[in-house]
């Protein structure tokens, strides 16, 4: 959709809005602000994994004026927490999203304080200001999560294989398997589509959702062959996503822990349907965190950020036609990184990103927004920079750094 | 905004803000311009000094901001705490979006057209309720204790002072008369890290025998008789929230223990194969608290450790360990830590009271096979 027509849209809700004021507003309730998701008409949706359910409100806005140039907001973390009312520390940011119309930056957030943990979304003008949004000025609604995980079941400790399960390792196994109820969200041709975890026996699920809400979900379990671990696997949910045409169709592109990318044709997620996932490559361990489509020249690529290796840009183009694979289509045994077939597929290429991308999101057609962890300080900031070349300067240091001295010619 | 009245605004703010120091801004707030929140929830307001007529038409966020941490660190280029401004007659308030964090330090700045804004920070009190100072534990929590007992640990539900122990700790025997000499009073007081539990230790001088105190006084108890350590109440808490109740743990005195522990003497449970049940040994005394939960190892036929968990069971006689895992294999050992001492101190290589005639003992025996049962047919 384009701008211009989801900004007559956003017009709508705002008139819509203004008449409904008065209107009983439900009580919010929003426990969890985690994974965020804009329609092209300025919906946002929130996934809440502490309630089990996901929020949809109308962020009416007017188009930004402002161009979108590279900037950064250093210290994003610091300044969030100081919004909130809060040292640094007990706040963690969830997700960001980037407003359709407005360009302003959606984070969200959890803060803790006096012993309680509360959601909270702050935006980023394009001038680089903070501000809270008020969600209880909002209109919204919600949907609640069928089949949604118990709040006993927490992850197994385990330790790396040949070293056994360190002190290092114990607290995770305090912390409950819901937290992966939702993963990711995408919105396509009016349904949300959510990859998360659910609570029977078949764990990786994608639920299916039209908006407006209509107290309905499909809900389809998924399984994959995942090629490093050489075993199907139905419980660890899908990490990050996208939909792309590939082959002639819908097809959710879906990103796992370690890290197989599968294709998932639209038409197969129906309640009920036990999905079995095309395996088409395979980028090597570590866990993906974002998957963002974008443009290079005409050609439709996928950014895939991880949290432990380089982002990969992914030709959408290779999709189509890729080879699926199964268990026997490779020895047997485990893969890691080094191994003859690895990375396998039509993964892309590694590109260059300066410190760690921890959630980022496209922001207008040609840059990105990033929550980035420098590599030298540790500091979390928000850096806007463009989709061709996705990185500060900082901290380089190469010819073109140190000044040319005016006698000494290059040798060649 | 209009220069005089900003100043004139300064002046009445900063006179207040002058006459009482950062360290008594709670009587500050008594009194007038800034009223400084004492609860999460309370918002921060501002009273318009006599005299300001065009105080109505000044931003809230012109007169007053907060932000987080001290003054000292405030506040250019930090961002305001996020929230909502209200009037109320001559007062504006400041209502944070969330509640204010107890213990942590706020800066409200008082923005006026002075050269410098005034600041004052403040800090919500906790107001978790305080905890009840009480004794949990005492161990060895046996009622049958050997006279040559070495050591009670008590354990308390908060940290509580220092250098108040031996004010309200007693050994008690049955006429209820006190023994001032049965423990020893050092200096330092043998607490956890967090001051939850503290190590009395009977004088050792009262334990081994013909050593001085021993002979001068005797043991300071005797087997066959009832005895109780007595906590009297009132003890305060580390943080003086809350002072100690009355506490007291009976226990009758048994013959010493004068042999070391004998691994061959425990009574064992052997788990069964591909189950996740609990290994048990039933010990042949009562061991140190601490010391036990750590000091046995259970260890598979090639040497790797067991990943499991420990409970210690009644008067720390009994050691439970369950698996992570199922158990595999045909047999696991137990090895035990030879330094891991009973009640009364002693160990498996020495004992705490040893003649100085006695030989030099054998190296003691310190692993114990437990065959796992094949239950496959039952289970």
């Amino acid at each position: 959709m384009s701008h211009l027509t989801s900004l007559a849209t956003a017009l709508l809700a705002g008139a819509l809005m203004t008449d409904t004021t008065h209107a009983e507003q439900p009580t919010l309730g929003l426990q969890f602000a985690g994974a965020l998701e804009f329609a092209d008409d300025g919906t946002l949706f929130v996934g809440d994994n502490y309630r089990g359910a996901v929020y949809a409100f109308e962020i009416p806005a007017e188009a930004s004026t402002t161009e979108i140039q590279p900037s950064s907001v250093l210290n994003i973390d610091t300044r969030i927490a100081e919004l909130l009312g809060v040292g640094v520390g007990a706040i963690e940011i969830n997700d960001i999203a980037t407003h359709p119309i407005s360009d302003d930056i959606y984070i969200s957030v959890t803060r803790i304080g006096n012993f309680a943990s509360q959601p909270a979304i702050v935006t980023v003008s394009p001038d680089n200001r903070l501000q809270l949004l008020d969600m209880s000025a909002l209109t919204f609604t919600k949907q609640e999560l069928n089949a949604f995980p118990d709040a006993q079941t927490t992850f197994t400790v385990r330790g790396a294989r040949r070293v056994g399960i360190l002190p290092r390792d114990q607290a995770k196994g305090s912390v409950a398997v819901r937290s992966l109820a939702i993963m990711d969200m995408e919105f396509y041709d009016g349904e949300l589509f959510v990859a998360g975890v659910a609570h029977d026996d078949f764990q990786s699920s994608l639920r299916r959702i039209a908006y407006p809400f209509e107290g309905s979900q499909s809900l389809a379990s998924v399984d994959m062959y995942h090629i490093v671990h050489d075993q199907y696997e139905s419980r660890a949910p899908i990490r990050a996503m996208s939909v792309q045409q590939v082959d002639g169709k819908a097809q959710l592109v879906a990103a796992y822990t370690c890290s197989p990318v599968v294709l998932i044709p639209l038409e197969d997620i129906e309640d009920g349907a036990q999905i079995s996932a095309s395996t088409i490559m395979d980028m090597g361990n570590g866990q993906p965190l974002d998957m963002v489509p974008f443009q290079m020249g005409d050609e439709p690529m996928l950014f895939v950020t991880n949290h432990s290796r380089s982002p990969r840009v992914i030709p959408v183009a290779g999709l189509s036609g890729a080879r699926v694979v199964t268990d026997e289509d490779f020895e047997r045994g485990p893969k890691l990184d080094m191994h003859p077939v690895m990375p396998f597929g039509p993964v892309g290429k590694h590109v260059m990103f300066d410190g760690v991308s921890l959630h980022i999101a496209r922001l207008g057609d040609s840059h990105f927004a990033s929550v980035t962890r420098d590599a030298y300080t540790g500091t979390l900031n928000l850096d806007i920079n463009p989709t061709f070349f996705p990185n500060r300067m900082h901290n380089f240091f190469a010819e073109s750094d140190i000044p040319a001295s005016n006698n000494a010619e290059p040798r060649r | 905004m209009d220069r005089a009245l900003c100043k004139s605004l300064a002046r009445s703010v900063a006179t207040v803000l002058l006459v009482w120091p950062m360290s008594r801004s709670h009587a500050l707030a008594e009194d007038s311009l800034i009223g400084l929140p004492t609860h999460a929830d309370d918002p921060i307001t501002l009273r318009a000094a006599d005299g300001i007529a065009a105080w109505q038409t000044l931003e809230g966020d012109d007169l007053l901001q907060v932000f987080v941490g001290s003054s000292e660190r405030c506040c250019e280029g930090k961002v305001p705490i996020a929230g909502r401004y209200g009037r109320e007659g001559d007062a504006l308030t400041f209502t944070p979006a969330f509640p204010l964090v107890a213990g942590q330090a706020y800066t409200a700045r008082i923005q006026a057209a002075g050269p410098e804004p005034d600041q004052v920070t403040f800090a919500i009190p906790f107001t978790t309720p305080a905890v009840d100072a009480v004794v949990t534990d005492v161990f060895p929590s046996g009622d049958v204790l050997p006279e040559n007992l070495l050591r009670f640990y008590v354990h308390f539900s908060v940290p509580m002072a220092p250098h108040a122990a031996f004010d309200h700790i007693q050994l008690l025997d049955a006429s209820g008369s006190a023994d001032q000499a049965a423990f020893m009073r050092f200096k330092q007081e043998l607490w956890n890290e967090d001051r939850t539990r503290l190590t009395v230790l009977f004088d050792p001088g009262r334990i081994k025998r013909e050593v001085a105190t021993n002979v001068e006084l005797g043991p300071a108890i005797e087997a066959g008789k009832p005895y109780r350590i007595a906590i009297a109440g009132g003890w305060p808490s580390a943080d003086g929230r809350s002072t100690l109740a009355d506490f007291s743990k009976s226990f009758t005195a048994s013959s010493a223990l004068r042999e070391r522990p004998d691994v061959q003497r425990w009574q064992v449970t052997s788990p069964c194969r591909d189950s996740r049940d609990a290994l048990e040994l039933v010990l042949d005394r009562p061991f140190d608290r601490h010391r036990l939960e750590g000091a046995l190892r259970v260890v598979t036929g090639d040497g790797h450790n067991v990943a499991g968990t420990v409970q210690i069971g009644t008067d720390e006689r009994v050691w439970r360990f369950t698996p992570d895992q199922a158990w595999t294999g045909h047999e696991v050992r137990v090895v035990v830590d030879s330094r891991l001492e009973d009640v009364a101190g002693n160990n498996f290589r020495d004992l705490l009271d040893q003649p100085l005639t006695e030989e030099r003992r054998d190296e003691p025996t310190t692993e114990l096979s437990v065959p796992l049962r094949n239950c496959g047919e039952q289970r």
